[in-house]
């Protein structure tokens, strides 16, 4: 789990331009959106289309997205277990 | 009711030095971005959208951060390298599963927008996109706004960007000539209230191509250096004291708003013997100018 | 803009309905549909994205003009040329020497510069001079050259409501006297680009779009041109023009939220709305019809109709008939005016296609057939991307 953590802090880092931050200064377990991480509703597409590309996972709608995308550690958790690929 | 540049700045490939004597520069003479620009905003700006932000925010700060009553902005092409990126990666992609950030940065209108947002201004929001008269029409729009008494300042920005892959295609365009190109923005904050040694726009227009030489003759020759942005016009007769920044550095579509600070930064100059400038830019058929003074 | 109404004395217009505006008052008039599966345009997303469409290939539209076949013309001003040609003819203007021209476009001549990038990637030998038309203001050298337009040439690019923004801004040029007469309005055509585009913001209805209804689920993207010719009532008067109807008033302001979704009060639009009556002299209770923004979006219609709210207490009749010709991006407050115009010359008002129920948190609800109605003053608003709100006010 640390490994696919460590993977995507840099996915997002590179995906996001948040080339300001190293996954080291990412908590695994930040707020990404709102405050703590400060990421917002075109970051969420752009972490969608992420995650369909690199692990074939699809949401249904943004609603759905977005309550898995409370932190790392949560994408993590749900990648792991809906990844189709990657 | 006169008009003022109360403030201006520009990121640009220019070097002023003494005599106004004006020479081109390797590089733009970048700022440290940070210091007005939140660095997590940062992060999504193309190149047009920076220098167009900084100068903006700077010129603001010089006029001790007045919030406009409307926010004007001129580019030739607009978030060109969004557009590109986002182009090329549908092509790629073969239009699956697209990202879209660098669409949304693509609109023209990006630059005052995001002004808009980052000021909290409900103001006026325009952007004008017309070749070598985009900068014009956007302040020319301001001008107007302000002699019809809507309102007493307005931040005008000019900006464009021209990323290598689009410079080599229009360098093949037959008629824009193969020469180089060039990217940076000037903004400008005018209003209606004269502060110290402000530059004034004591005139300003359009004039059609057959009547430009009756224009130059009308021109007291004494106190005034022009600036000539316009490549279509040719050379400006030598009893004139000129700047030719065609001549001087690579071209962009917002070359008139570059000259125009070049203008200001002479005229508040203190050993400049100058007290008029004539900013010349526009088209072949299309001549704007802009005359700035300072009293 | 208050003193002086500006008066409308030709319009010419070109949608997924028909071309011409006879025949667009036909099809709104019969509660007619333009939209539907994207055959012209060749696309990932033909049959799976419904649009406004106009079924005429390039070469078809290029046919009917004086470009040569071989010229490559940005899709936008082929379909201007003949709503500029409507224009014109119908307003009897005697001379374009002193006519300025304000064009609204968002894409320019990306059709063409995205077809070039195409065949380069799969190896075909590209002319590189073929991209001279890619910018917003090409289209707007070319049509005024094609039309012989001798006055100022302006370019708006501002999202959705960039041909809103021209028609209001040639009106206050007119105002001020700095021109005799104006051509203002805008076009943008469906390409590649707008659809990946707007399908990336997920905010593109795979069903045809239902604005103000509690079900939407997005827009159907659109193309076409619409003009209106434009000079002051008193010049109108003394040439014996026939006036169809005033602009007689419009402003613009910004939302100042977020680059592509509006407040969810509806700032932007509220003051631009309150500052076209203001403009106009008008107070709410004058305007009899509304013509939204109306895209069909979650977040536009809650906006706008939030907004709408704040300034009418009683609120009249409003629809959205971009559920007719899908969202046309640039093209869409020009081609708006134009219904208005229908609106206030045949005392009718045109429906929100496909609207059943109100949005849940409004008070007021939509209509979904045509009807008659006595109209003396229209608001037609327009928002784009960056937060751009302006709102026209067109009258009898």
């Amino acid at each position: 789990m640390q490994d696919l953590i460590l993977e995507i802090k840099s996915k997002l880092i590179e995906q996001l331009n948040l080339q300001h931050l190293t996954p080291e200064q990412i908590d695994d377990d930040a707020m990404l959106f709102g405050t703590g991480l400060g990421l917002d509703s075109i970051d969420a597409l752009e972490i969608i289309v992420l995650l369909d590309n690199d692990y074939g996972i699809k949401f249904k709608d943004q609603d759905e997205a977005r309550e898995v995308f409370t932190s790392v550690r949560t994408i993590a958790e749900y990648v792991s277990k809906h990844r189709v690929n990657g | 009711m006169g008009i003022y540049i109360k403030s201006y700045f520009g990121i640009d490939d220019l070097h002023l030095g003494k005599e106004a004597f004006v020479s081109a520069t390797d590089q733009l003479n970048e700022p440290e971005y940070e210091v007005l620009i939140d660095i997590r905003s940062m992060r999504r700006l193309s190149k047009v959208l920076k220098y167009g932000m900084y100068s903006s925010l700077e010129v603001l700060r010089q006029a001790d951060n007045i919030n406009p009553d409307g926010i004007i902005s001129g580019t030739g092409l607009g978030c060109t390298s969004d557009t590109m990126a986002f182009l090329n990666n549908m092509i790629q992609r073969e239009e699956h599963l697209l990202t879209p950030t660098a669409f949304i940065q693509s609109t023209h209108n990006t630059l005052s927008g995001s002004l808009g947002i980052l000021l909290k201004n409900h103001g006026y929001n325009m952007t004008w996109s017309h070749r070598d008269l985009s900068f014009y029409s956007a302040l020319e729009d301001g001008c107007r706004r302000l002699e019809a008494g809507k309102g007493n300042n307005y931040l005008i920005v000019g900006a464009d960007e021209m990323p290598e892959s689009v410079e080599d295609i229009i360098r093949k365009i037959d008629h824009c000539g193969d020469r180089d190109w060039s990217e940076g923005a000037a903004a400008f904050m005018i209003g209606t209230d004269a502060g110290d040694s402000d530059p004034e726009i004591s005139d300003h227009g359009i004039v059609v191509k057959d009547k430009f030489s009756y224009y130059l003759n009308n021109i007291n020759i004494d106190d005034t250096l022009i600036i000539n942005c316009n490549s279509y016009i040719g050379e400006i007769d030598e009893k004139y004291r000129k700047i030719d920044l065609t001549v001087i550095k690579p071209k962009s579509f917002i070359d008139d708003a570059i000259g125009l600070h070049l203008a200001c930064r002479i005229l508040k100059e203190e050993d400049s013997k100058f007290k008029n400038v004539i900013c010349i830019g526009g088209s072949k058929e299309q001549i704007s100018f802009v005359h700035v003074k300072i009293s | 803009m208050a003193k002086d109404r500006i008066a409308i004395t030709g319009m010419g217009i070109y949608t997924a309905l028909c071309k011409g505006v006879s025949q667009n008052h036909q099809a709104l008039h019969n509660n007619k549909s333009g939209i539907s599966d994207i055959t012209i345009l060749q696309t990932k997303h033909q049959g799976s994205l419904p649009a406004g469409e106009i079924k005429k290939t390039n070469e078809e539209l290029r046919n009917a003009t004086r470009y040569h076949s071989d010229e490559k013309i940005p899709r936008s001003v082929l379909l201007s040329i003949p709503a500029i040609e409507e224009s014109i003819s119908m307003s009897g203007m005697p001379d374009l020497s002193e006519c300025d021209f304000y064009y609204a476009t968002t894409v320019g001549g990306i059709d063409i510069s995205e077809q070039l990038l195409l065949e380069k990637s799969n190896g075909i030998y590209i002319h590189h001079n073929e991209f001279r038309y890619h910018d917003c203001g090409a289209s707007t050298e070319l049509l005024s050259d094609y039309f012989k337009i001798k006055g100022r040439q302006y370019t708006i690019s501002t999202a959705c409501s960039s041909s809103a923004n021209a028609i209001g801004l040639a009106a206050q040029a007119l105002n001020s006297g700095i021109t005799k007469y104006a051509i203002a309005g805008g076009a943008d055509a469906l390409c590649r680009f707008t659809i990946n585009g707007f399908n990336s913001l997920m905010i593109l209805d795979k069903e045809p779009c239902r604005p103000m209804d509690n079900s939407r689920n997005g827009l159907n993207l659109g193309e076409g041109a619409a003009f209106l010719v434009l000079e002051t009532e008193q010049n109108a008067i003394e040439r014996g023009a026939n006036i169809l109807g005033f602009v007689v008033g419009f402003s613009n302001t910004n939302d100042s939220h977020h680059q592509t979704a509006s407040s969810e009060n509806g700032e932007g639009a509220y003051l631009a709305i309150q500052g076209a009556l203001t403009d106009a002299q008008l107070a709410p209770e004058d305007i009899s019809y509304i013509n939204a923004h109306g895209t069909g979006t979650q977040n536009n219609d809650l906006s706008e109709g939030n907004a709408l709210e704040r300034v009418f207490d009683q609120m009249p009749p409003v629809s959205s008939t971009k559920s007719f010709t899908g969202h046309t991006l640039a093209a869409s407050g020009a081609i708006e005016a134009v219904f208005s115009i229908l609106s206030l010359r045949h005392q009718e008002i045109y429906p929100t296609l496909r609207w059943n129920k109100k949005i849940e948190g409004h008070q007021f609800a939509s209509f979904n057939s045509k009807t008659d109605h006595e109209v003396k003053y229209i608001l037609s608003n327009a928002f784009g991307f960056g937060g751009n709100c302006s709102s026209l006010i067109f009258g009898k």
